[in-house]
């Protein structure tokens, strides 16, 4: 039998709420209750920990199938007052319409920053009204990819800006880069929300025009790796409240990095699952978040999975925050994944950043393994691939693999993004399901 | 006795392999046909053929793989003559009806000040190509949607160079009088080219005093990247070819070269040769199932479709006729709702319908007539009645969760 764990300090505090979800979407979620009957799961049978987990992890699928009729609550229509919807693209995993409630939105993005004080203030100040956007075009909502798009097609109706981009960030052409940097002049936003690579792209391409005027930086939709903080760090002041944040189309804003640097996740407005397969996981250990919304009476998510990997903390951190640490890793398809003596064994996305550093030479990389188990480490910079710089990176990388295996180097122009326009640092062709592996902590 | 006679859709479905697909657990529901239509297996295993078998170049070796490609090509040619009443000579394969468009217009000898008479619903392809070669004159349609049958004899009085014909709207279905607006044409001396991408595999389109014809592959369960263009002989003669090279000449010196004779002339590099042996196939699987059952098919499941769209208040249709000719199609809008993006969403990942959304490549059409985007349900052979009914009842729904059906 599986059983749920409640752990202080990270889901046992919201456990009553999850029920209480549950039992709301039994009541109001049309797909919800057929899906409970489907496994031979009665309401009265969903009234504790072992009654909670015997309900089979939702996915985007179920999601995406049935909306908008069978997912929204009772008597909800999407023309109803405070919704944003939310589109992502795609045809595979990614592609999803949601709908959320304005005002849930902001207090999960509230409590969220709870971890990081000066990123909480410097936000809700009155003053911090305008906002611009340069993130991947499918994530943003408007149709930003075109040249002949003006600031007002592409103003969102909460005042967010969103800035022209193409789909695949390096083939931006000049003047579309020029177009968004003439409209952050314009506009002076006070803060910016952004995916990480593409503001160090933009970076790159302004020369000596900055931004230090902005007053906040949110470093979104794909992970912030160490060559993108690089050039981000040296773009702002030093005392320039930025954070990299942990946000779902699905949920809004759900972990935070905090000052000191650890990543905290909000438990106060979720209740929180890691799972690793069919097993709980303990601190150290990968595993795949579990979310189910706490107070949703719009589009209630139970056991949701979310498909990103944690590393839950196994200690307290020192900013002091209560909202539990975890390590986001990045998704299962972007894991580089060995095999050793010890079992499979994972190198995810953002070890790979944390192996890279903030290598000077390199502006951008992509680490990519194909289905034969090859490794091709492609960037794009100054450096040499002959240099040490480079020669340490690999080094580093290799120490973190079975001993016999290779990476090839290669310096580039360009490196494509994903379909999404997502930028992908890191990806594997070989594909597992995370029952299969075994990590370096986990025996 | 004669046992019942089984509906087309039915005994066609086993043929279209794409029809057992599931997205996220549900069948597909194909009713983007106007945009291309599904390939049986004949097509495909055709395609395949020619890789697997045949490999070799046209019109180049003397070894017998490039004289079977040859000989297959040539062959489909001929049965394109058979289904357009072109001679073989007069058939060009081109990439689609897009570019036998623009070989027509970039090509054809017009005197100076020359007009060009075009249907308002024609496609953005049968258009744009005239723009900047000669004046473009609408031929207006009237508030049903058809063809102002007036207003075009008072336009072709004029003696225009050229009138396109659009054999049927791809928004609206709606077939137009060919015949008739052909032959008045031809008195008054002008080119006559016919438009019949959205008609072909639909219904007949031989008629006479058409001297050009044009339609892709892709919308007669044909592949992708291949097309048409046929010609009378000599207006197919005085066009200039626009792309020249491998194929197009008989001759070559360091200065001069001879042109190849018709149809070879507007062949430039190596086709697509899978694309010609597949469009063969589909030609055959048409034939097959013959033109006759073929249009009986199209007028009854676009009837469902317009009385399913017309008797849902909340819904507007473009183009409403009692009398007029349509085919499966239907485009709809619904009054204080831009985003019909959304719906077609919804339609695809909840419910397993897949059609289009936008201005269909008909913005001067749609936007006279709609004001704004459509949503367009358009079917073919393997579309049944009840799969209408299923793809209304299914926006009933959507409307009402979005909250804007009453
Ligand atoms: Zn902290």
């Amino acid at each position: 039998m599986i059983t749920l764990m409640l752990v202080e300090g990270i889901n046992k505090a919201a456990f009553e709420q999850a029920l209480e979800e549950v039992a709301f979407a039994l009541k109001s979620v049309p797909f919800f209750s057929e899906y409970l009957f489907e496994q031979g799961l009665r309401p009265t049978d969903v009234r504790d920990t072992t009654g909670f987990a015997a309900i089979r992890p939702t996915t985007k699928i179920e999601y995406r199938r049935n909306f908008p009729r069978g997912v929204l609550a009772a008597g909800k229509t999407l023309n109803d007052p405070h919704i944003l919807t939310s589109k992502s693209s795609g045809t595979g995993g990614e592609r999803l319409t949601t709908v959320t409630h304005t005002f849930l939105l902001a207090r999960r993005a509230r409590n969220t920053l709870r971890a990081n004080k000066p990123l909480l203030e410097a936000l809700t100040a009155p003053r911090f009204q305008s906002v611009a956007r340069y993130a991947p075009p499918n994530c943003s909502d408007v149709e930003c990819a075109t040249p002949f798009s003006t600031m007002e097609d592409r103003m969102l109706a909460d005042g967010t800006l969103v800035l022209p981009v193409s789909h695949d960030l390096l083939a931006t052409p000049p003047a579309m880069v020029n177009q968004a940097i003439d409209e952050i002049d314009k506009l002076q936003p006070h803060w910016l929300y952004v995916d990480p690579t593409h503001l160090a792209f933009l970076i790159r391409s302004m020369g000596d025009r900055g931004l230090s005027d902005v007053g906040a930086v949110v470093l979104t939709y794909t992970l912030c790796t160490g060559v993108a903080r690089r050039q981000i760090c040296a773009s702002f002041e030093p005392t320039t409240p930025m954070a990299e944040i942990v946000s779902m189309s699905e949920f809004g804003w759900l972990a935070i990095e905090c000052p000191v640097g650890n990543m905290h996740i909000n438990n106060l407005d979720f209740f929180l699952e890691f799972w690793s397969g069919s097993r709980p996981t303990r601190p150290g250990e990968l595993g795949e978040l579990l979310v189910t919304s706490l107070g949703d009476r719009l589009l209630p998510h139970i056991r949701y999975r979310t498909g990103d990997i944690y590393r839950l903390g196994e200690h307290s951190c020192a900013c002091k925050s209560t909202l539990p640490i975890v390590r986001h890793e990045g998704r299962l398809p972007n894991m580089l994944k060995f095999k050793t003596p010890r079992g499979l064994e994972l190198l995810s996305p953002r070890d790979v950043s944390d192996l890279i550093g903030q290598a000077e030479g390199i502006d951008l990389y992509r680490l990519d393994q194909r289905s034969d188990g090859g490794l091709q480490l492609r960037y794009v910079g100054d450096a040499d691939p002959d240099s040490l710089e480079v020669g340490d990176i690999v080094d580093r990388l290799r120490g973190r693999m079975p001993a016999n295996e290779k990476i090839e180097v290669k310096k580039t122009h360009q490196i494509e993004c994903g379909r999404s326009g997502k930028f992908v640092s890191c990806s594997s062709e070989i594909a597992l399901e995370l029952d299969d592996i075994r990590t370096a902590s986990s025996d | 006795m004669t046992s019942l006679p089984v509906d087309l859709a039915s005994r066609v479905r086993p043929d279209f392999p794409l029809l057992e697909r599931q997205v996220d657990g549900r069948n597909v529901k194909y009713f983007d046909s106007a945009a291309t239509s599904l390939t049986p297996t004949s097509v495909v295993k055709s395609i395949v053929r020619y890789y697997e078998h045949v490999g070799a170049n046209i019109h180049r070796g003397k070894y017998v793989l490039s004289q079977e490609a040859s000989d297959q090509v040539e062959s489909v040619r001929q049965s394109i003559s058979r289904l357009t009443g072109y001679l073989s000579n007069e058939v060009v394969f081109t990439a689609n009806a897009t570019s036998s468009m623009n070989l027509v217009a970039h090509g054809l000898p017009l005197r100076p000040g020359a007009s060009v008479l075009m249907p308002l619903d024609a496609h953005h392809s049968a258009w744009l190509p005239w723009r900047g070669r000669a004046a473009v004159e609408t031929i207006p349609l009237g508030p049903d949607a058809t063809i102002d049958l007036e207003a075009y004899e008072r336009l072709v009085r004029h003696e225009p160079s050229v009138v396109v014909i659009n054999h049927s709207s791809n928004v609206t279905g709606f077939y137009a009088p060919v015949q008739q607006m052909a032959t008045l044409a031809k008195q008054y001396g002008a080119v006559t080219i016919l438009d019949a991408s959205q008609s072909v595999g639909h219904r007949s389109v031989a008629f006479d005093d058409v001297d050009f014809l044009a339609f892709s592959g892709h919308k007669m369960l044909g592949p992708t990247g291949i097309g048409v263009l046929c010609g009378r002989y000599d207006l197919l003669d005085s066009i200039r070819p626009t792309a020249i090279g491998g194929g197009t000449v008989d001759w070559v010196d360091s200065v001069e070269h001879t042109l190849r004779k018709l149809p070879h002339r507007f062949e430039a590099g190596t086709p697509h040769i899978a694309g010609i042996f597949g469009l063969g196939a589909a030609i055959k699987y048409l034939e097959a199932i013959g033109f006759d059952a073929l249009a009986q098919h199209d007028r009854s499941l676009g009837e469902s479709m317009m009385r399913a769209a017309v008797k849902r208040p909340y819904l507007r249709c473009v183009g409403v006729s009692d009398g007029a000719d349509h085919g499966a199609i239907v485009s709809i809008s619904r009054n204080g709702l831009r985003d019909l993006n959304q719906v077609a969403r919804i339609l695809g990942d909840s419910y397993g319908v897949m059609c289009r959304t936008g201005h269909l490549c008909s913005q001067p059409f749609v936007d006279q007539f709609a004001g704004k985007q459509v949503l367009r349900v358009s079917g073919y052979i393997y579309n049944s009645p009840g799969e209408v009914e299923y793809v209304f009842e299914a926006l009933d729904e959507i409307f009402e969760s979005i909250g804007v059906s009453a």
